[in-house]
């Protein structure tokens, strides 16, 4: 099947007029659109799910003691997705949701690189910049979450350890979010309890990712733990 | 494409939390495409209102977007033209412009924008059929491949490839005969 893009049609649809974004366009759907589409945790739930997270984070945070110096970002008194510090990583990590009291929907993020972040991404929430500039042989990954899925969609529960092969794999040929021509990505969601997932963003700096790649990423995932 | 992508999935993990603004910086990446599709979709029944039911769809729908299916500017069309179809369907009882049906069919010149931009364009994707139409605008239009104008419309590649071989040579006619020449096979003439 020769598939092709009509030129002479490309240039007359594009001559065609685009409507104007009305001034109060936006104004409207931020109305309609205010308030979470997510179940939030009823109060005594929530309450409970504190409690326990403060808890586990007591335990945790007696038994803390990185040798790696790694530009951490905001309290990790909670428990949230970590990478424990290891020679030739980078680990930025952040617990918003605990330290931006006025941004509670707000993620927490977990970084791992196998090269230096950009410094302007270590204060963004991001690493736009190292992605774009990822050499090859560079790892960078990242763990969203965990935040509460409604879907109906059938997710799986985490496997720890992660592994890229497990994971959903993009090329470097085009992919949305793709940060810079060279750098293939593996994602998956995935359950941590039954009402959060998490999802986890792996790029290499390779268009064909080598199985020593791959196991340099592999054993990065494996020191990632998360909240239970 | 004017969408800079890098970061589009942590906007929308943010958007699925709840993050309101997330979701407005995403859609306002995608919004002028997706006026230019839904505008070039429905003619003469394009009003904003579609994009707002559409956006606010996508928002409550946001929990059900899966990256391992698509990508999400692919998964934000296909509801935006859902509810083209929805619009269309609604307003099948009142007079149109753009219809298969010869009985459908008034004065291409109700449409504004017609007179504004090329009459025997417009005239001729409203003679298309709501798939042929919508092919045309992702594949030539937007630069969309098949393979995602196909998952947009949920068809089958090769009714993708088949819809824009019929399509095509009735919009070259039209771009170069005169308005009252244009006719088609199983199309109406205007009248």
């Amino acid at each position: 099947m020769h598939e092709y893009r009509d030129k002479e049609l490309a240039e007359a649809l594009d001559a065609l007029p685009v409507p104007p974004t009305s001034d109060d366009f936006y104004t409207r759907m931020r109305a309609r659109t205010t308030g979470s589409p997510r179940q939030r945790l009823m109060p005594g739930r929530r309450l409970l799910a504190t409690a326990a997270l403060v808890g586990v984070a007591l335990l945790v945070g007696g038994a803390a003691g990185a040798e790696f110096a790694a530009p951490s970002r905001g309290a990790t008194s909670t428990p949230v997705p970590a990478f424990t510090p290891a020679t030739g990583w980078n680990i930025v990590e952040t617990n918003n949701r605990q330290s931006c009291s006025s941004c509670p929907d707000k993620l927490d993020l977990a970084w791992a690189a196998n090269v230096p972040f950009a410094p302007q991404d270590t204060q963004a929430d991001w690493p736009t910049e190292t992605l774009k500039n990822l050499p090859p042989g560079g790892i960078v990954i990242v763990v969203v979450g965990p935040w509460t899925y409604t879907g109906s969609d059938a997710i799986p529960g985490l496997q720890l350890p992660v592994q890229v092969e497990n994971l959903h794999f993009e090329a470097a040929n085009w992919y949305e979010g793709q940060p810079a021509p060279n750098v293939s990505s593996y994602f998956t969601s995935a359950h941590i309890n039954p009402q959060e997932i998490v999802n986890v963003f792996v790029w290499v700096g390779s268009d064909n990712p080598t199985p020593a790649l791959k196991a340099a990423a592999d054993q990065e995932l494996a020191r990632l733990t998360m909240p239970s | 494409m004017e969408v800079d992508p890098a970061p589009i999935p942590e906007m929308v993990a943010r958007a699925q939390c709840g993050d309101s603004d997330a979701f407005e910086r995403i859609v306002r990446e995608f919004d002028r495409s997706l006026r230019a599709f839904s505008h070039r979709l429905l003619g003469p029944r394009w009003t904003e209102d579609v994009l707002q039911e559409a956006y606010l769809r996508a928002f409550r729908a946001l929990s059900q977007y899966k990256a391992e299916r698509g990508t999400f500017r692919s998964w934000l069309y296909r509801i935006v033209y859902r509810c083209c179809l929805d619009e269309q369907r609604r307003r099948r009882r009142q007079p149109l412009v753009w219809a298969s049906g010869l009985e459908e069919l008034p004065s291409p010149h109700t449409f504004e924008s017609a007179v504004a931009a090329r009459d025997g364009l417009w005239d001729a994707l409203g003679r298309l059929s709501a798939e042929e139409r919508a092919c045309v605008i992702l594949v030539d239009g937007l630069g969309f491949d098949y393979e995602s104008a196909a998952t947009i419309l949920d068809l089958p590649r090769g009714t993708v490839a088949s819809r824009l071989n019929r399509a095509r040579p009735l919009l070259h006619r039209a771009l170069r005969e005169p308005l009252e020449e244009t006719k088609g096979e199983g199309h109406a003439r205007i009248p």
